[in-house]
């Protein structure tokens, strides 16, 4: 196991390498002089030369990118173009937002997508399975951004019950800094109205994100579970007269979770990239919403540090799922 | 169980609720805007993003008032200006302090100007470009002496709020570091300004509280805390004013209005900025070298129906120099929409058969693909086929700062840097500012157009100078170096219960916070 996890480890920076190459090279060839936008487009020739002599952006490019590989290796991530501070700042920044609402929206994936996937299948073909049917569709078919706009309008705007916009309402400062999870930073010191006003600020971007992962959990686990309950051993099981409940549990989801692990893996990413979205929608200060205006600027270190920590995150959750195949599953061998 | 589910999921919607109407407290104002700045140094900032936080926390030695056209004192109390116009001495404010406790005295205004100039970034040539030094003659008195002269405008360029906030000298001499104190003010505001900055949540919101020291003092009406609320999703902010959570809400679109008008407790506000529309051509090559050509397209634009992209909230431009500036003049000669003549225009100059043109709009600015749209329906009447090309601002920058490039036609935006006429003309027509020195894509190069110019910014007397613009706005008609749509309208929208609001063009996206009070 260990000696597997060594090896994806090695091949995870072979990955990383080819994912930063490929993005220096692609941003690069986007129109646009950062050096004219950093200085202000009134800015004087001079005062534009100026600053790409300081940000390197006169050398050549295979220059530009050796020293921006090696930087990387030292745990050098470039200055910001637009922010004017180290990108790795930023990142510390922008990057716990981003991870508290998807993570938030991950434990909702998982407290409500497999629960239902399994009532679902459970009861085939009952009211509550075709409810979840049409539930599924809709939540898949429709625009992350839209879905987002629909829930302010009717929690915010019409009942009034739940915030809009922002991690904390404008009266509150952010808890003491230590994981940069408000949740979480507001519980180690104690500061239960941070505590609250961060977790309902988290329910409605939280349930836009995660409303198509949970559609597709449900019905990954709903199908893989189906087909687990035809195979002979759920009868043996069956006729042993143990409970439904124990059968279901016990001997049947473990074998159906395998399928769905792959999809939750999978999840991670379609949330990520539904962040961008959802952090304009919600002016969620988290990465998606500095890549985008990144972007917009033409600021290449800052979108290679977005590119990077997104492409870790990724890699890591499939290296995460891949030992837990190992863990439900004894038959498997690293 | 189902009873005592029920039970929990009404107590916990009603501490929901509880925590999610929050209509704002009286004595705080809390602002929504969808820019933020990315740095708060006065050196170095140079965009519309800043204007609120350097009204609440900086101050400059000269304002300017849109009402009276005039340069009023601010941290100067008044000034002389020698006959040539090589200095300016300016007689300070006293008993005033910055809110480290700095006393504000001629040597500030020396260090925070000199700090702007040795820095040299962004805003910083509106004082390299004129001032050759600035002298501390006692404490309550200082002198800039001026590299060209006589320069008229330069009291309108320190009215500036870019480059010309002035910083506490302790503050740019203790943190000075080894980068001139650019990463202290970075995330500082250190002014003499009625509000001081208490904490910035980068990405979320600037707190602002009252600063007692305040030379102003603080009787009257005022209020204590200013909450500045970055909200990117322009139909939320609408959402927010609406349920009160916001007291003011700046640069809604112009088409989002529909949902705020006529809601109770709100007041939609639609100002003229200084900030104009236009189309450049391209002087240079292809069809448009042509002056009738030029002419023909300034003839074939439909002024009036193009108003309606503005949500008809404004009206088309007259000369250049928009609206409530100096140097105005709805008296001017200007083109109307006549197709007959466009068309007529055309066959003199051998395009009867008609011509293909590119236009390109920039994302940021949506206006200019709707005006783009309106205007190919129109100019397919007469054979011409234009092309709408969508470009970013990065896009945009490449492609007109290159002469191989530059589109046949630009749409784009000019927002002044200082509010004087010069401020328009000078970067935009003068033949000396074809890019990248300066804004002129037409690449309109008249030399009486630029002898005009130079002898206005020169004349000290106010009507001979206003004749010299006129001219040069009736030049650049003749020339048609540009079809001029309109000023670019700004939505401020309020709460009806705040009071003493009063629109700048000049600085358009700041706020006089200081007069501002709830009812």
């Amino acid at each position: 196991m260990a000696r597997y996890i060594v090896k994806r480890l090695a091949l995870l920076t072979v990955t990383l390498l080819g994912v930063l190459t490929l993005t220096f090279f692609v941003s690069h060839v986007v129109p646009g002089d950062p050096a004219r936008l950093a200085a202000g487009v009134r800015a004087k020739p001079e005062q534009v030369e100026a600053l790409r002599t300081r940000l390197g952006l006169d050398r050549p490019l295979w220059q530009q990118y050796g020293r921006y590989i090696a930087g990387v290796v030292r745990g050098d991530l470039g200055e910001s173009i637009r922010t004017r501070r180290p990108v790795s700042a930023d990142l510390a920044e922008y990057f716990p937002a981003t991870v508290e609402l998807t993570a938030f929206a991950m434990i909702l994936c998982l407290l409500i997508g497999i629960p239902s996937g399994i009532l679902s299948a459970v009861k085939r073909e009952s009211v509550i399975d075709h409810v979840s049917r049409v539930a599924a569709t809709a939540a898949v078919s429709m625009p992350t951004f839209w879905l987002g706009l629909l829930l302010q309008l009717l929690f915010f705007r019409w009942l009034q019950i739940l915030p809009a916009t922002g991690r904390l309402g404008f009266y509150l400062s952010p808890p003491a800094h230590a994981t940069g999870l408000y949740v979480v930073d507001s519980l180690l010191s104690g500061n239960w109205t941070a505590f609250g006003d961060s977790f309902v600020h988290l329910i409605l971007p939280g349930t836009a994100l995660a409303a198509s992962s949970i559609a597709v959990i449900t019905r990954m686990t709903r199908s893989s579970l189906l087909e687990i309950l035809s195979l002979d051993y759920v009868r043996t099981a069956r006729s042993k007269g143990l409970a439904e409940k124990v059968v279901i549990l016990k001997h049947a989801l473990r074998n159906a979770l395998l399928p769905s692990l792959t999809v939750i893996g999978l999840q991670v990413g379609v949330l990520l990239a539904g962040a961008v979205l959802i952090e304009v929608v919600f002016s969620w200060p988290g990465i998606g919403l500095y890549a985008v205006q990144s972007i917009t600027f033409v600021d290449f270190q800052a979108i290679l540090g977005v590119t990077l920590i997104t492409a870790i995150v990724y890699s890591g959750v499939n290296l995460i799922v891949d030992v837990l195949y190992g863990v439900i599953d004894p038959r498997i061998h690293y | 169980m189902r009873i005592r589910f029920a039970c929990f999921l009404v107590a916990l919607l009603g501490v929901l609720a509880v925590s999610a109407i929050a209509s704002t407290p009286a004595d705080t104002l809390v602002v929504g805007v969808v820019e933020e700045v990315t740095t708060m140094d006065p050196a170095i900032d140079y965009t519309f993003g800043s204007g609120p936080l350097f009204r609440a926390a900086y101050e400059r030695l000269v304002t300017f008032n849109t009402a009276s056209g005039k340069i009023e004192p601010q941290l100067a109390l008044s000034w002389d200006v020698s006959d040539d116009g090589k200095f300016y001495t300016f007689h300070l404010r006293q008993g005033v302090t910055f809110h480290d406790g700095a006393v504000f005295d001629a040597a500030a205004v020396k260090t925070a100007y000199d700090r702007v100039m040795t820095i040299n970034e962004g805003p910083a040539w509106m004082l390299t470009s004129y001032v050759d030094s600035i002298d501390v003659l006692d404490d309550a008195t200082v002198r800039f002496t001026m590299k060209t002269y006589p320069f008229v405008p330069f009291l309108r360029v320190l009215s500036s709020y870019w480059g010309m906030c002035i910083a506490s000298p302790t503050a740019i001499t203790q943190n000075a570091g080894d980068d001139m104190g650019k990463a202290f003010f970075r995330n500082h505001l250190v002014g003499t300004g009625p509000y001081k900055l208490v904490e910035w949540v980068e990405g979320q919101q600037m707190v602002f509280e009252r600063f007692d020291g305040y030379w102003g003092g603080w009787a009257g009406d005022h209020v204590k805390r200013i909450v500045l609320r970055k909200i990117l999703d322009t139909t939320t902010m609408a959402l927010l004013l609406e349920s009160g959570d916001l007291d003011i809400a700046y640069g809604i679109p112009l088409d989002e209005l529909t949902s705020l008008n006529g809601k109770p407790g709100v007041v939609v506000g639609v100002h003229n900025t200084f900030t104009t529309n236009m189309i450049a051509m391209n002087t240079t090559k292809g069809p448009l070298a042509d002056v009738r050509v030029r002419r023909a397209l300034s003839y074939s634009f439909d002024y009036a129906s193009a108003m309606e992209v503005f949500a008809g909230y404004t009206t088309p431009l007259i000369g250049q120099i928009p609206i409530g500036m100096p140097g105005h003049d709805d008296s001017l000669p200007h083109y109307v929409f006549d197709l007959d003549v466009a068309k007529q225009l055309l066959i003199e100059a051998g395009y009867g058969n008609g011509l293909t043109l590119e236009y390109t709009w920039v994302t940021e600015e949506p206006e200019g693909r709707r005006v783009g749209v309106l205007w190919q329906d129109t100019l397919r009447k007469i054979g011409v086929d234009l092309k709408v090309t969508e470009v970013t601002v990065a896009g945009h920058w490449d492609r007109v700062s290159n002469i191989a490039t530059m589109p046949d036609l630009a749409n784009y935006r000019w927002g002044i840097d200082y509010p004087d006429p010069s401020s328009v003309l000078v970067p935009l027509y003068h033949g000396d500012s074809a890019p990248p020195a300066g804004y002129n894509l037409s690449r309109f190069a008249d030399p009486r157009v630029n002898a005009v110019l130079d002898a206005s910014g020169k004349e000290p007397d106010e009507t001979k100078r206003l004749q010299l613009l006129a001219e040069a706005q009736s030049l650049l008609l003749t020339g048609a170096s540009n079809i001029w749509i309109t000023a670019v309208p700004v939505t401020v929208c309020m709460r009806s219960n705040v009071q003493g609001y009063v629109f700048e063009p000049a600085a358009f996206s700041s706020f006089n916070f200081y007069d501002l009070y709830k009812k």
